[in-house]
């Protein structure tokens, strides 16, 4: 057996604190973790049209961040340059497997995109349907710049035994866009933040989240838009289903900042609850320090419409299977942002997996 | 419509701000310990549990750490502030015996006249002691019980020891305890069985004195199938030194009943407001809120409903107006605990002139909340960019077939409707003042027309100098 260690972290921590009674102001958490060999290696990452180099970083803080716990334990660093004006045709896939010889990953990822490149990264963290305790921390760092244009996606599809931790930070310039798209299902425990700052005029973003969480797992979710730059964009969409006795938490703030004249957000989280135990928490955010702006946010939570449901079965669909069609339709507008269709099979069988063990 | 619209522009803030240069027969020296607690226990002539009650409080305040959460306090020096001032009078139910002084400020802000005019009955306390409570014969003929609670807890002790901060314990939160040591003044109401009081009673709250703190205490109970509507009224003189308000309302509403509780409450601009409410409602029991935050230097204040009968149901209807120099954090909790049960919190909040303004809520929807229902709406209009408004909703959802819904929505005026209007003939100042009306009229049409005027007369000195 590799070494154990164990870290103390301090995340997902809320702009501005509220009741603490909720317990939504952060997390504060001690995760154990073994060491483990190098998952991916840099000639596999070798791309046309992208510059990828090993990341070196000599960080000793030790301010309980996960992007100081990445920085100092990664097993996984990389860079990736997207030089002025390129566009790479093809996603860089870094795909991670986290099984009992590699049970452990820790990655680091720093993105330069240079002014009107445009590139799409695409990272997936998959594990067996059942087997040993595996540990994942991520923190990926970028900036995309003036006029560039930057696709992330992530991909989780990672069993109950899995201790998941992500941190996306990136600044957008003058009309940059950025669209993020992450997906996850199952795991033990993920705490996945996202911090977007739209620092130059006229900068866009969408973060697009699904999180199908179930048995007795615990999502907790950090999405974090500022707006600084004037007419920037920013659209905030999450999507999930509650199954077993899973617990979600969702903390999504559109930040307005002085001098963001002409800047509109907007954020719509809708949670589809599919089990007595399940529990569902959100707290959507809109802090504002200007005053041309536009920002609104909605949240829904509840069964599957019982209305839709009844139509359904009684146009000769099975309830079983017309319950399903409507968590599919609740999940479409993430989906369709996935443009891999081999990846969009992907994630309808991982989901319809988890819906047909709940059925069972 | 047109008289109206004169009133609106005929309004003099000196209603408000005027100082009464009353002096008070008893004066405690700032500060807060347990001889300013026994003090004031002693000043009342209470029960030995009460006297117990205050100093277990005193113990739970210095126990506990102050909030890690909203507007800066630091301002806040309690060793600075007057916990207990008592006017020169004792309690008088005929406006005739109240001192000349204390009864020109209540006549200034209308009081008797409303008395007149719309209200089942009053009250009115200065500083720390009500001076005047009186409720109508008919109100009385119904069994009512309408009094201070210091009557209130020499007349009616079991059931004041029964339900006396029992919603808001003094370990709730540092204020509460504070307010469970130090409470003085406040109204009691108790409505028996099926009684429908067909007119308001109302309270009036006025803070004369510089430098001190009022912390009434407000507990109304209704029986099973009673009906009331109760509304408090709040107003203090400006001075350079910090107030403070933190009092208690306690609303227990029993099966059937239905209680709407409306505030309109203009603290003048140097005052902490940390003031608490929370009602329990029972079996198809209904609870009302209608709140309009016009005053205060920093305001925190959540009213709270317990939905613990089935078939319970809870509204919120709030409107606050954060102008210069002010940080008002406000909002509303609802907790359902039982089946059935529904709820909605609608507010609107205006920042301007560099206000800051916050809507903080809350939905905790428990296992046993079967079917129950929840909107939550939220809506911020920005006059400026030196201005804050910030909307920080949570939801804890624990029940599946809970239906559950938020939207909050964040912007300024839309120029097309200003330049509809002034292409009608309106000035731009004109404009703006009607959409901010419009704006505030969901709430507005909540409350008796008097207070929907007393609103709009609030909106309407905010607004000056702000536009043109």
């Amino acid at each position: 057996m590799n070494k154990q260690n164990t870290a103390e972290l301090r995340i997902n921590t809320l702009p501005v604190p509220t009741w603490r009674h909720l317990k939504m102001n952060g997390c504060d958490l001690t995760v154990s973790y073994e060491e483990s060999p190098q998952p991916l290696t840099l000639a596999s990452l070798q791309h046309e049209g992208l510059l990828v180099s090993q990341l070196d970083t000599n960080t000793t803080s030790q301010d309980g961040s996960l992007s100081s716990f990445v920085q100092q334990k990664s097993n996984s660093s990389f860079r990736v340059v997207v030089e002025e004006g390129r566009n790479a045709n093809s996603p860089l896939k870094l795909n991670y497997f986290l099984d009992a010889t590699n049970p452990t990953v820790i990655d680091d990822l720093v993105v330069d995109m240079e002014p009107f490149s445009c590139a799409t990264i695409l990272q997936g963290y998959r594990t067996p349907i059942e087997g040993k305790a595996t540990f994942h921390g991520g923190n990926l760092k970028a900036h995309v710049g003036s006029g560039a244009s930057l696709t992330v996606i992530q991909l989780r599809f990672l069993n109950e035994g899995t201790t998941d931790l992500g941190y996306l930070d990136i600044t957008v310039a003058d009309g940059g866009k950025l669209e993020v798209v992450q997906i996850a299902i199952g795991s033990a425990q993920s705490y996945i933040g996202t911090h977007v700052e739209l620092q130059g005029d006229g900068a866009e973003c969408t973060v697009s989240c699904m999180n199908i969480v179930d048995r007795q797992g615990v999502t907790d979710l950090n999405v974090h838009i500022e707006h600084r730059g004037k007419r920037t964009l920013s659209t905030l969409v999450a999507r999930g289903a509650l199954l077993d006795e899973a617990s979600k938490l969702f903390r999504g703030t559109l930040d307005f900042h002085q001098g963001c004249s002409q800047s509109k957000g907007s954020e719509d989280e809708s949670s589809l609850l599919l089990s007595p135990k399940v529990k569902n928490r959100s707290i959507p955010l809109i802090l504002c320090g200007e005053a041309d702006v536009e920002g609104s946010h909605a949240v829904s939570s509840g069964k599957p419409d019982q209305d839709s449901l009844f139509y359904l079965m009684c146009r000769g669909i099975e309830e079983r299977k017309a319950r399903r069609m409507l968590v599919e339709a609740q999940l479409e507008p993430i989906l369709g942002r996935v443009p891999d269709k081999k990846i969009q099979s992907e994630i309808r069988r991982q989901l319809a997996r988890r819906l047909e063990r709940d059925e069972q | 419509m047109q008289a109206e619209k004169t009133r609106l522009e005929e309004v003099d803030l000196s209603r408000y701000d005027f100082i009464e240069h009353a002096e008070p027969a008893l004066r405690l020296a700032p500060g807060l310990n347990e001889a300013v607690v026994r003090a004031i226990s002693s000043e009342k002539g209470e029960p030995s549990w009460m006297l117990a009650h205050r100093l277990k409080s005193l113990e739970t305040y210095h126990e506990m750490a102050m909030p890690a959460w909203g507007p800066n306090l630091d301002e806040l020096d309690i060793g600075k502030i007057t916990l207990y001032s008592r006017p020169k009078t004792g309690m008088n139910d005929s406006w005739d015996d109240v001192p000349e002084g204390i009864k020109d400020t209540f006549e200034r802000l209308g009081i008797p006249e409303a008395e007149r005019v719309s209200l089942g009955g009053v009250g009115a306390q200065f500083d720390s002691e009500v001076v005047y409570h009186k409720v109508k014969d008919e109100v009385a003929a119904q069994g009512v019980v309408y009094c201070d609670m210091e009557t209130a807890l020499r007349e009616h002790e079991d059931l004041v020891r029964r339900y006396f901060m029992k919603l808001v314990p003094p370990s709730d939160h540092k204020y509460a305890a504070l307010h469970g040591a130090i409470w003085s003044g406040g109204s009691f109401v108790h409505v028996p069985r099926d009684v429908k009081v067909s007119i308001p009673l109302q309270s009036y709250f006025r803070l004369n004195a510089e430098g001190a703190g009022q912390f009434e205490h407000t507990l109304i109970i209704l029986e099973p199938g009673a009906d009331l509507h109760f509304i408090e009224g709040c107003s203090a003189p400006k001075y350079s030194v910090i107030n403070l308000h933190a009092g208690c309302v306690e609303l227990f509403v029993g099966k059937g009943a239905r209680l709407r509780y409306s505030t309109v409450e203009n603290w003048s601009k140097n005052m902490m407001n940390l003031n608490t409410k929370r009602a329990r409602v029972e079996e198809k029991g209904t609870i009302e809120w209608v709140s309009g935050s016009f005053g205060s230097h920093i305001s925190m204040l959540y009213p709270s409903s317990l939905l613990v009968g089935e078939g319970s149901h809870s509204e919120f209807t709030g409107i606050t107006f954060a102008g210069k120099g002010q940080v008002l954090d406000t909002g509303s909790k609802v907790i359902h605990s039982a089946a059935n049960t529904t709820s909605s919190i609608n507010t609107k909040s205006i920042s301007k002139n560099g206000g800051h303004s916050i809507t903080r809520s809350e939905v905790i929807i428990t296992k046993a909340a079967s079917h129950a229902k929840s909107t939550v709406s939220c809506e911020s209009l920005m006059l400026d960019s030196i201005s804050r408004s910030d909307t920080i909703p949570a939801m804890d959802i624990r029940c599946e077939d809970a239906d559950i819904g938020h939207e909050a929505r964040i912007g300024r005026i839309s120029e097309q409707a200003i330049f509809y209007l002034m292409s009608r003939g309106l000035s731009e100042s004109e404009a703006k003042g009607l959409i901010v009306r419009g704006f505030a009229e969901p709430i507005a049409k909540e409350l008796p027309m008097e207070y929907a005027v007393e609103m709009n007369n609030l909106i309407s000195l905010e607004m000056e100098g702000s536009i043109g």
